[in-house]
């Protein structure tokens, strides 16, 4: 297993980023902010009841931060809320857990693998999750 | 002894036995200095042989620990260049030390009173000031900040009114590095009846302290950026405004006399120690301070001075896209180097530096947001040096960034 924090999968999907846009019929919006570091996202859902249509986002942050917000804009539509907070309890378990497997991570975060080395890290990865559902929770 | 750079590196263990963890290029000594072997053997040989509480017993421990506390009052006086130990109040930290300042000096600010920071400031300078501001109804003004990161004492002389109580800033940035023109500040803060209080946390690092040269009336700095431990640092107060001021914390060890209705205090410098002081780290810290005052440091100066200008230099040569915070290679700047890079963020570039170089960096705000706010950048990387620092440090941090500069750009 290669555990260098910065392959080219996350690169890219980082740089996917770098073209958010927002939404016009966005339902809810937040922002969540890291202070030690300075990232923060501002994300606009767009809902159908419980479900997520579609997600916008805005990031200032580092390329783990800008990667997983790309990864969960695709990953959250047509999903509700409470698989939303379920794959965020998953991911957030799969990285404090050191000897965990890469299966442990949900389905499209897997490339954040090396990061639950790293745990200065992790509230990077988790940012877009806590934004998100700060979002549908004031919703 | 003329200082060798080749050796400074073997007083320290964690240096000698970091090739087990990989090897280590230590670069984050702004954030916290290691400690020598000798300044840790101080301090065991204190807890091993005269471990007992200060000032209250009148067994043989006790009295071997307060002599220790108090020989290590004396000692830092030498380093301070000052003569009255009482001057000299032990607290937990810089942080500690503004704070106890702020809840002691600021109690006697009235209304619409004001103090002057900077913007440039630890929020550790900021905090405190701003809580005073909420209880106290007092005014928080800030001094801005030049192009080349130096406070603009320029404005001061505007900005300091007859309502400015106390001027309190950085005597050394630790993001741009500048060095504060202290003397100045303190004629322009003194001619409006204000006073001086400098955070020595950056600055004391570099050799013994002038302190009446400076002309301030506060001065606090921290041990473990002296290479010394963690958890104790000093506020110095000239003794007649300490003597005016009230404690901020109460308290065993800082009282005369307890009444259920008045209690009255000691003098300071323990009125301002309630409770059980930090013994031990106060004896480490004296032991670093006499270490640090015993070395050749017009050579340490000159040695971690040329580091920094190869740093500065190496990273102008790379990119047009890399900005270094701060006045120019060769002024008077502190030994550390915040730098910005287009597209990239410090967090990144710290962990790849770390994860494939061994080089060890800071990387955000540096706890001064408001001067990143102020030149509009979402946070820097910060290289800081000490005397083990080598060339070798300098070219693994430079042939790390050209790595970080390919890979993530």
């Amino acid at each position: 297993m290669n555990e260098n924090i910065y392959q080219s999968q996350i690169i890219e999907w980082a740089k996917k980023a770098d073209h958010a846009a927002g939404l016009k019929n966005a339902g809810c919006r937040a922002t969540a902010s890291n202070p030690l570091c300075g990232d923060r996202i501002s994300v606009e859902l767009e809902l159908a009841g419980n479900i997520i249509k579609s997600m916008a986002y805005q990031v200032r942050g580092c390329l783990l931060c800008k990667a997983s917000s790309s990864v969960l804009a695709e990953l959250v539509i047509g999903m509700g809320f409470d698989e939303l907070k379920e794959m965020g309890s998953a991911l957030e378990g799969a990285l404090k857990s050191s000897g965990g497997e890469q299966d442990s991570f949900p389905e499209g975060y897997r490339m954040f693998f090396p990061v639950r080395l790293h745990k200065s890290r992790h509230s990077c990865v988790m940012l877009p999750f806590e934004a998100v559902i700060q979002a549908v929770s004031d919703f | 002894m003329a200082f060798d750079p080749g050796s400074a590196a073997e007083e320290f263990s964690m240096l000698r036995s970091s090739g087990k963890e990989g090897e280590l290029h230590y670069l984050d000594n702004a954030a916290m200095a290691l400690i020598p072997d000798c300044v840790v053997m101080a301090m065991l040989e204190h807890d091993t042989r005269r471990r007992s509480n200060v000032k209250r017993g009148v067994h043989r421990l006790a009295e071997a620990a307060t002599a220790a506390f108090e020989g290590a009052r004396v000692a830092i006086t030498g380093y301070l260049g000052i003569t009255d130990p009482d001057e000299v109040v032990f607290t937990g930290g810089t942080t500690a030390g503004i704070n106890i300042l702020a809840h002691s000096l600021g109690l006697m600010f009235e209304r619409n009173d004001e103090v002057l920071i900077s913007h440039l400031e630890h929020h550790s300078n900021i905090i405190p000031w701003q809580v005073i501001q909420q209880r106290q109804g007092i005014r928080v003004r800030y001094l801005p900040v030049t192009p080349d990161g130096r406070i603009n004492l320029e404005r001061a002389e505007d900005l300091v009114k007859s309502k400015t109580r106390l001027v309190a800033v950085s005597h050394g940035s630790n993001v741009t590095g500048a060095v504060t023109d202290a003397k100045k500040l303190a004629e322009i803060a003194h001619a409006k009846g204000a006073f001086l209080m400098l955070d020595g946390a950056q600055a004391a690092a570099g050799g013994p302290l002038d302190i009446p040269a400076l002309e301030a009336d506060f001065y606090v700095f921290s041990g473990h950026k002296v290479y010394g431990p963690t958890g104790v640092g000093v506020l110095w107060g000239r003794k007649e405004l300490l003597k005016k001021i009230p404690p901020a914390l109460g308290g065993g060890e800082m009282i005369k006399d307890v009444g259920l209705e008045k209690s009255t205090f000691l003098d300071p410098p323990h009125r301002f120690e309630a409770g059980t002081p930090p013994v031990t780290q106060a004896v480490g810290m004296a032991a670093a301070l006499e270490w640090l005052s015993g070395k050749d440091l017009a050579g340490i100066h000159n040695h971690i001075k040329g580091l920094t200008q190869r740093i500065m230099k190496g990273l102008r040569s790379m990119n047009n896209g890399i900005k270094i915070l701060g006045p120019e290679e060769g002024a008077d700047r502190l030994p550390l180097v915040s730098f910005s890079v287009d597209g990239m963020h410090p967090h990144d570039i710290c962990q790849v530096l770390n994860d494939r170089h061994g080089v060890a960096l800071r990387g955000g705000f540096h706890c001064a947001q408001p001067l990143h706010d102020f030149l509009k950048l979402n946070g820097t990387t910060r290289a800081s040096l000490a005397m083990y620092n080598n060339d070798r440090d300098v070219d693994a941090f430079l042939n790390g960034m050209e790595d970080c500069l390919k890979i993530l750009g």
